[in-house]
């Protein structure tokens, strides 16, 4: 008998995104599609575990209607057992926990909340396996709740045995300040068991490239979630075979991607390849924020901000940032486009011969636009 | 550049035209909408609009030239520059093209390129030619008079109307250009502290400014909104986090303590009762063992009573006796030192005794004795010492054998024999007395009469010897030595005598006997000492005897008060003993401790202890969980960390804020300086020519431009007074305007190929001045070509030149 699971983690339901008014609501919503779509995939791929390592939702206070629906999501779930474990950002504080008590009312049977610190023997839903879960009962900690297991017998009736636990690993996910359960990959290997299936790094995905010799796994979160999440989504399927040997795959399961990119620009046709890289076969899901600085020439400016709101029409969300990207005013433009011995031409040829004025240049220069006759 | 000729074909409402001009003076004379304005936007737009423009541009440059039953524009100048021919053609819309064909017969056909090369050839800027060398319906009168009307304060005199004139050059009014910075800053800035970069009056978030604040008061305010968001949350959060803590630390130790009560509550009931039993039993205890030592002690201090009643009297008799010998003892101790004072006079008296026999043992032979002796025998000697004093020498020589006797001074005599021709020497003091058997020889010294001398001398050799036989002595030492003896033993009398005085005083020894006399008549007695330690023993001894007595009878008493007889009291002890039985039995059926309790009372007290301590707990949970249920209340419905991200956008817009104001700061600053910059310079050489014109236009009714420094001043009438600009007549100021233009144009082109195109400016003048304007525009394009645009044939005509007439 094998055993084949999906992990997850880090889906952060509840996520407002405030910052991005246009798109808040598709951006909320998508977390609970995802999480859909995640639960057919391991309907599909006939996962006897669906894993959800911490961070199922992203606060406390997550509505009711939230709550429920992601029960009903889960609960769909074809495979043997999903277990939720709470991570820090949805601890779980025994028996007074609104979220996790709603949410206990409306799980499934085969849904299992890892609630303590203890061994879930897994045999009544027909899984030969221990569970091991160190879930949060606390958004910080700086010491882990891994510690009991290296020294708990390992039952060897049992075939397999999994660890789950939601929080920082060093050299993996970073936490200066050892406040997320901070872990270390001696410690977690020296567990004794055959596998960790982890949470709690939504930014990236762990090992980078799964090898059958990788017993730890972080699967980062399968929507991302901000600018500062640059990957596409991501969850693993996991098979430990008879011999518990472990192939782990990583499925793309994202939405929407954030891309964020700084641009140097030095003329149109970088304008244009800014275009043709976003424009056309673009997915309209993306968000996309630039930084755009460099010079380009005057007469490419005002294209270039047409192009820039031609992407909003294409994509999800643009933001873009020109704070540091000058329209190139040289002192032919200026002689080219003023008399000699005018206001502007004298005030835009004073600042055109120092460097810092650039910016009150610029500024200089679009107001002498507004208020040309 | 001087255009020779312009094609339209087809440009706006012309589908085809073609006019050719000089290079001096060009009228284009044609009434309204026969498309004077078209053939000027021509020419503008072949000389300066690119024909590869983004779709904003079109619209705005070039749109209203397409035809309105067309898609293309087309217009071609032909020119000359420095004697050779160029042709320039653009077309715009839909068959775009441009080309230069330069005298060489190559061709240009890149915008840029074509730019470039059109810099090198034309006279002046694009922007000079827009603004000064090709106006058209925008005469620079009309901006002058615009002027005027605009700022009828601040245009005091020429300086300031040329300036304001040249300022507003490029459609840009200085004044409103101010105003828009000022308008920007004030957006920016306002309620903006910059020196302490923060709102003003200090009103943060917690006191903000309701309205009327700028873009950085209000990036401000929402990125502090964010940031206190973020901290209040991140605090909650961590309070939550606390509260959590504890409530879980409050509910172990709920759980723990809640156990050991179930636990032990049996137990603990079982050890009150075991407490009661135990004290019971205790005093029971207690009373149990009073009886058995009332048992034991009755009999004891019944005998211990009768033992002392039998000692006591034996005891007192002694005690008497001891107190008399004690009184003796003291009377004895008080006269010791009189007993001893006649003791020692006795001994003193016994050793005067003693001495005085000892002297009486002693010849006598005191101190005057022994003087007698020692004159007897100085005087004696002092006789036999005068006899040896003298000196006599005698020299005998027998002249035969002889039998002789000589006596030396007092010597015996002695018997010497001589024999023949012997020689005798003799020496004496006094006398030299030989005698032979025939002759006695006597020899004396001289002065001495000898024999009395010797009678003397045996007199007091007699008396000494007389002295001497009274002590039957024989010599003075012997004298001395008897003398020493006497003294010696004498002086021991004296002393003895001395020292028995001193001990009696001026008592008397038989006295002092007297007066202890009765001691020796006492009893004898122990010494003080002995018989006061004996004394007080006893005495100790008795009054012992005496309270034991009393204790003994008292406990004899108290017990047969309380327990009446030794019976009755065995009674009681027995049903103590049955009591004690049945206790210990009751308290052998109850609980015993908890392993390792060993004392019944801190069980309890740790049991009761622990009760408290759990309400007390529990109390705590609940107000921590009612606390932590105000907190859920207020927790955002954002997680901390997204919050950051909203404040980490607000910091960023702020920055920007920031940013954007210093630029807009800066250009405030700039602005006011470059205001001041364009006084300096701007003006030389202008004001002669704009004198000049001015002068041939008025009819020299005003002669001179006076200047101030670099700014002209005013007009100088042909009296020499001086006229500042408001007085100026409307006309005169029409005069002025083109006087301006012409001089600015002269200004802007040099001594380069050129061309200035206006419209009429012979509109507002009166005819003589019309005439002199003409004139002068004339003169004027003598030298630079010139292209007027009018609907005035009149004026077309005075003006002269190269006259095209527009159907």
């Amino acid at each position: 008998m094998c055993l084949k699971l999906l992990l997850t983690a880090d889906v952060h339901l509840g996520l407002k995104f405030s910052n991005y008014p246009e798109v808040q609501q598709e951006l909320s919503e998508a977390r609970f599609n995802t999480l859909k779509n995640i639960v057919e995939l391991a309907n599909e791929q006939k996962c006897d575990l669906f894993v959800v390592a911490g961070d199922l939702f992203d606060h406390q206070r997550v509505s009711e209607r939230d709550i429920v629906r992601t029960a009903q999501i889960i609960n769909e779930f074809q495979g043997k057992l999903a277990v939720i474990l709470p991570g820090n950002h949805d601890f779980i504080i025994p028996n007074d926990s609104r979220l996790w008590q709603k949410f206990k009312s409306q799980k499934g049977d085969r849904v299992l909340l890892l609630e303590e610190c203890k061994v879930y023997q897994l045999n009544h839903y027909d899984l030969d396996m221990n569970l091991y879960s160190a879930p949060c009962q606390s958004k910080h900690s700086s010491t882990n709740n891994v510690g009991w297991i290296k020294n708990i017998s390992k039952e060897s009736a049992v075939k397999y045995h999994i660890g789950i636990a939601h929080g920082s690993l060093q050299d993996v996910s970073p936490d200066p300040d050892k406040r997320f359960y901070p872990m270390t990959k001696d410690e977690l290997l020296n567990c004794g068991l055959d596998i960790w299936l982890m949470g709690h790094t939504d930014r990236i995905q762990y090992p980078p490239k799964s090898s059958s010799f990788d017993r730890i796994f972080y699967p980062g979160t399968p929507e991302p979630n901000g600018f500062d999440c640059q990957h596409e989504g991501k969850v693993w399927v996991i098979t430990l075979d008879e011999e518990k040997k472990i192939s782990a795959s990583s499925v793309v399961t994202g939405n929407h991607r954030f891309i964020q990119e700084k641009i140097k620009l030095t003329s149109s046709e970088d304008a244009q390849a800014l275009v043709n890289k976003y424009s056309p076969e673009i997915n309209s899901k993306n968000l996309l924020k630039l930084k755009l600085t460099g010079r380009i020439p005057k007469k490419d400016f005002s294209t270039l901000f047409e192009i820039l709101e031609g992407l909003k029409t294409k994509l999800l969300y643009v933001e873009y940032n020109t704070d540091e990207l000058r329209q190139e005013i040289t002192i032919e433009t200026i002689n080219k486009e003023f008399t000699e011995g005018s206001f502007p031409h004298k005030l835009l040829y004073h600042l055109s011969e120092n460097a810092d004025d650039y910016e009150t240049l610029q500024l200089a220069y679009n107001l002498i636009q507004e208020v040309r006759k | 550049m001087i255009i020779t000729r312009i094609k339209l074909n087809p440009f706006a409402g012309i589908a085809n035209a073609e006019l050719t001009f000089t290079d001096g003076l060009n009228v284009i004379v044609g009434p309204n909408e026969a498309g004077k304005s078209t053939i000027f936007r021509a020419i503008q737009k072949v000389l300066f609009t690119k024909t590869q423009l983004h779709r904003r541009d079109f619209e705005k440059e070039i749109s209203p030239c397409i035809p309105i039953d067309g898609d293309t524009a087309s217009a071609e100048i032909q020119f000359s520059h420095n004697g050779e021919q160029y042709t320039f053609r653009k077309s715009w819309g839909a068959r775009e093209s441009v080309e230069l064909i330069l005298p060489t017969g190559s061709t240009l056909n890149d915008d840029d390129a074509i730019e470039q090369k059109l810099n090198e050839i034309l006279p002046a800027s694009e922007a000079a030619f827009k603004s000064i060398l090709m106006t058209y319906q925008s005469g620079l009168q009309q901006t002058l008079q615009e002027l005027k009307d605009e700022y009828p304060e601040t245009l005091q005199n020429l300086g300031d109307l040329l300036r304001a004139a040249l300022l507003n050059t490029d459609g840009v009014s200085v004044d409103k250009f101010k105003e828009q910075v000022n308008q920007l800053y004030d957006d920016q800035f306002r309620r903006w502290d910059s020196q302490r970069n923060q709102p003003e009056g200090g009103r943060g978030i917690e006191n903000p400014w309701k309205k009327n604040f700028g873009s950085i008061v209000k990036a401000y305010y929402l990125k502090e909104k964010t940031r206190t968001e973020h901290k209040n949350a991140e605090m909650l959060e961590e309070k939550y986090d606390k509260l959590n803590k504890e409530i879980r630390d409050f509910d172990e130790a709920i759980g723990r303590m809640s156990e050991y009560i179930n636990k032990n509550s049996s137990a603990v009931n079982d050890a009150h009762e075991r407490r009661t039993l135990q004290a019971e039993l205790n005093s029971l205890k207690k009373d149990i063992d009073e009886l058995k030592n009332v048992n034991e002690n009755w009999p004891v201090v019944e005998s211990k009573s009768k033992e002392i009643k039998s000692q006591l009297p034996a005891l007192e008799e002694k005690f008497k006796e001891l107190k008399e010998e004690k009184e003796r003892a003291e009377l004895m101790e008080a006269n010791k030192p009189l007993i001893e004072n006649v003791e020692r006079g006795k001994r003193l008296q016994t050793e005067l005794e003693k001495a005085q026999a000892e002297l009486n043992k002693t010849k006598k032979l005191d101190r005057e004795d022994l003087k007698k002796i020692r004159d007897a025998n100085q005087f004696y000697e002092k006789l036999l010492n005068s006899i040896r004093a003298g000196k006599l020498k005698a020299k005998f020589t027998a002249k035969r054998e002889n039998q002789l006797k000589v006596q030396l001074d007092f010597k015996p005599k002695e018997s010497f024999s001589i024999s023949e021709a012997e020689a005798k020497e003799f020496e004496a003091g006094g006398r030299i007395k030989l005698e032979h058997s025939d002759w006695i020889l006597e020899l004396t010294s001289g002065e001495g009469d000898f024999e009395k001398l010797e009678k003397e001398l045996q007199a007091s050799a007699q008396n000494l010897k007389k002295i001497l036989e009274q002590f039957d002595i024989r010599t003075v030492n012997e004298a001395v030595a008897i003398n020493e003896e006497y003294e010696q033993e004498l002086n021991a009398v004296k002393n003895a005598e001395k020292n028995l005085k001193s001990e009696l005083g001026s008592d008397t020894l038989e006295n002092l006997e007297k007066k202890i006399e009765f001691i020796k008549n006492l009893k004898p007695a122990r010494d003080l000492a002995t018989v006061a330690v004996e004394f007080n023993d006893t005495k100790r001894d008795i009054d012992s005897k005496k309270n034991e007595l009393i204790k003994s009878e008292e406990f004899v008493g108290a017990y047969e008060k309380k327990y009446k007889t030794k019976d009755e009291l065995l009674t009681k002890l027995a049903k103590a003993f049955g009591k004690e039985n049945e206790i210990n039995e009751k308290i052998e059926q109850l609980l015993p401790l908890p392993e390792g309790v060993s004392d019944f009372d801190a069980f309890i007290r740790e049991f009761e202890e622990t009760k408290g301590k759990l309400e007390e707990v529990r109390e705590k949970k609940n107000n921590l969980a009612i606390e932590k249920a105000r907190i859920e209340e207020n927790l955002p419905e954002q997680s901390v960390e997204e919050l950051y991200k909203d404040f980490i956008l607000a910091d960023e817009v702020f920055c920007s804020q920031l940013r954007r104001g210093k630029a807009i700061a800066r250009l405030k600053e700039v602005t006011e300086k470059s205001v001041e910059l364009l006084d300096i310079g701007t003006y030389e050489g202008l004001e002669n020519d704009i004198g000049k014109y001015v002068a041939v236009m008025t009819g020299d009714r005003y002669s001179d431009i006076e200047m101030d420094g670099s700014l002209p001043k005013g007009f100088v009438r042909k009296d020499g007074k001086i006229l500042p600009v408001e007085f100026l007549s409307g006309g005169t100021m029409d005069v002025l305007g083109l006087a301006i233009r012409l001089a600015i144009a002269k200004y802007f082109l040099g001594s380069s190929d050129g061309f200035l195109v206006m419209d009429d400016p012979l509109v507002d003048l009166d005819p003589q001045r019309q005439k002199k304007a003409a004139e002068i525009i004339f003169n004027f394009a003598m030298n630079k070509q010139t292209i007027i645009f009018t609907c005035n044939p009149e004026h077309a005509e005075l003006l002269g030149g190269n006259i095209l007439q527009l159907d």
